[in-house]
């Protein structure tokens, strides 16, 4: 049996802790290979850019769900400060409070949370290394050229009008 | 006048792997939330628009393959000459192209391509089976990392090293040559490994020549 080479990957989004492990995206010669890591073993996934039809991201509710969270360990340490008298407990809850006042900034910095989810003709796989819409825009830009590269070239959304139709009712008309 | 699209949910089903949503419809672009059919004018926006279904923002980036004519399935030419060679697998089907494994005639529709290598489906599932063919491979052991752990986390009980830094010295010496990670890695872990589970030998062997001696 012939042993194919082993293909050389560049990385398209570094490994990001998920709830089951490690994922990340990497770049082959012909595809995009998904990575799920546990620590001790590796599946893999294989998206061929001549078979992606498209890149799709749904708005979550998980910013909301983080900032309601450490909003509210925010509060629990800080409500109780104006009726503390000890200098020691205050210092301790501002330590405490001090934690989910930056989860909370910086959960409102990263932007919106997505799911992204690559789709060919035969399935819509997750990406879970992306989970925030910047992240999104970030990912697309950086596999487009290699998807269009093998496809052919840009769709425009005239051509989707033309081929799946509008539902504002505009024809599929160039623009 | 033109029937309406069924813009109705169906939801897909079977077994599917983990991470893999089924709720869309091959060949129409879908709400990525619920599988509500979208207009094409829904698709490609440089922002997220919401779904007149579900109400969920989502964002449809779609590419030429969208609206791509899907080839035929080859299904093998019917055997008409009995002069003629047939598959080995379809005895009523034209071959086409020889296993470039076994050399078995294959027909259109037995005939597996990767990267330019015609295989018959058994020296497929062989490849597959025994980890010959790197492109379909889709879980690899880190037998690195397992040695790693095997030498490292034992410290913390001391005494299970005892054990354990045999078992990891064995185990990088095993697996040394063991196709590891398809993405670039070093052998910095095995080295490790071995450097942890040679050192914990020593120190065992002090404490059992100090021990004797006394």
């Amino acid at each position: 049996m012939k042993n194919a080479d082993q293909p050389a990957y560049r990385k398209i989004l570094r490994f990001k802790g998920t709830p089951f492990g490690r994922s990340g995206v990497f770049a082959g010669d012909d595809h995009l290979l998904l990575v799920n890591s546990t620590g001790y073993a590796e599946d893999y996934r294989r998206f061929f850019y001549n078979e992606i039809e498209a890149v799709t991201a749904r708005r979550t509710h998980r910013r909301r769900n983080i900032a309601l969270v450490a909003g509210a360990f925010f509060l629990l340490c800080v409500i109780p400060l104006p009726w503390m008298r000890d200098p020691e407990g205050i210092g301790v809850l501002v330590f405490f409070a001090f934690f989910p006042f930056v989860i909370l900034i910086w959960n409102q910095l990263l932007g919106p949370t997505v799911q992204c989810a690559i789709r060919t003709s035969a399935s819509l796989q997750i990406i879970p290394t992306v989970t925030r819409l910047r992240t999104y825009w970030k990912f697309l830009e950086r596999i487009r050229p290699l998807i269009e590269g093998q496809q052919g070239g840009r769709l425009e959304q005239f051509q989707l009008i033309a081929r799946f139709g509008a539902k504002s009712g505009t024809t599929g008309t160039p623009q | 006048m033109a029937a309406a699209p069924d813009r109705t949910i169906r939801r897909g089903a079977g077994k599917r792997s983990p991470g893999q949503l089924t709720h869309f419809r091959p060949g129409e672009p879908t709400c990525p939330s619920c599988g509500w059919v979208l207009g094409g004018d829904e698709l490609q926006t440089a922002t997220p628009i919401p779904c007149e279904q579900c109400g969920v923002e989502f964002i449809f980036h779609a590419f030429p393959a969208m609206i791509r004519e899907r080839a035929a399935i080859r299904t093998g030419e019917k055997l008409s000459d009995t002069a003629e060679a047939s598959c080995y697998y379809h005895v009523d089907k034209v071959a086409e192209v020889t296993c470039e494994e076994c050399g078995r005639f294959i027909c259109g529709l037995c005939d597996l391509e990767l990267d330019g290598t015609h295989l018959c489906p058994a020296c497929f599932q062989t490849g597959v089976t025994n980890k010959k063919i790197a492109k379909v491979e889709n879980r690899r052991t880190l037998h690195d990392s397992v040695a790693l752990s095997t030498a490292v986390l034992p410290m913390l009980t001391v005494y299970f090293t005892l054990l354990t830094a045999p078992i990891a010295l064995f185990l990088s010496i095993r697996h040394w040559n063991t196709p590891g990670s398809i993405l670039p890695r070093t052998k910095i872990r095995f080295i490790f490994a071995i450097l942890i589970s040679l050192a914990q030998l020593v120190v065992w062997g002090i404490v059992f020549v100090h021990l004797f001696n006394l």
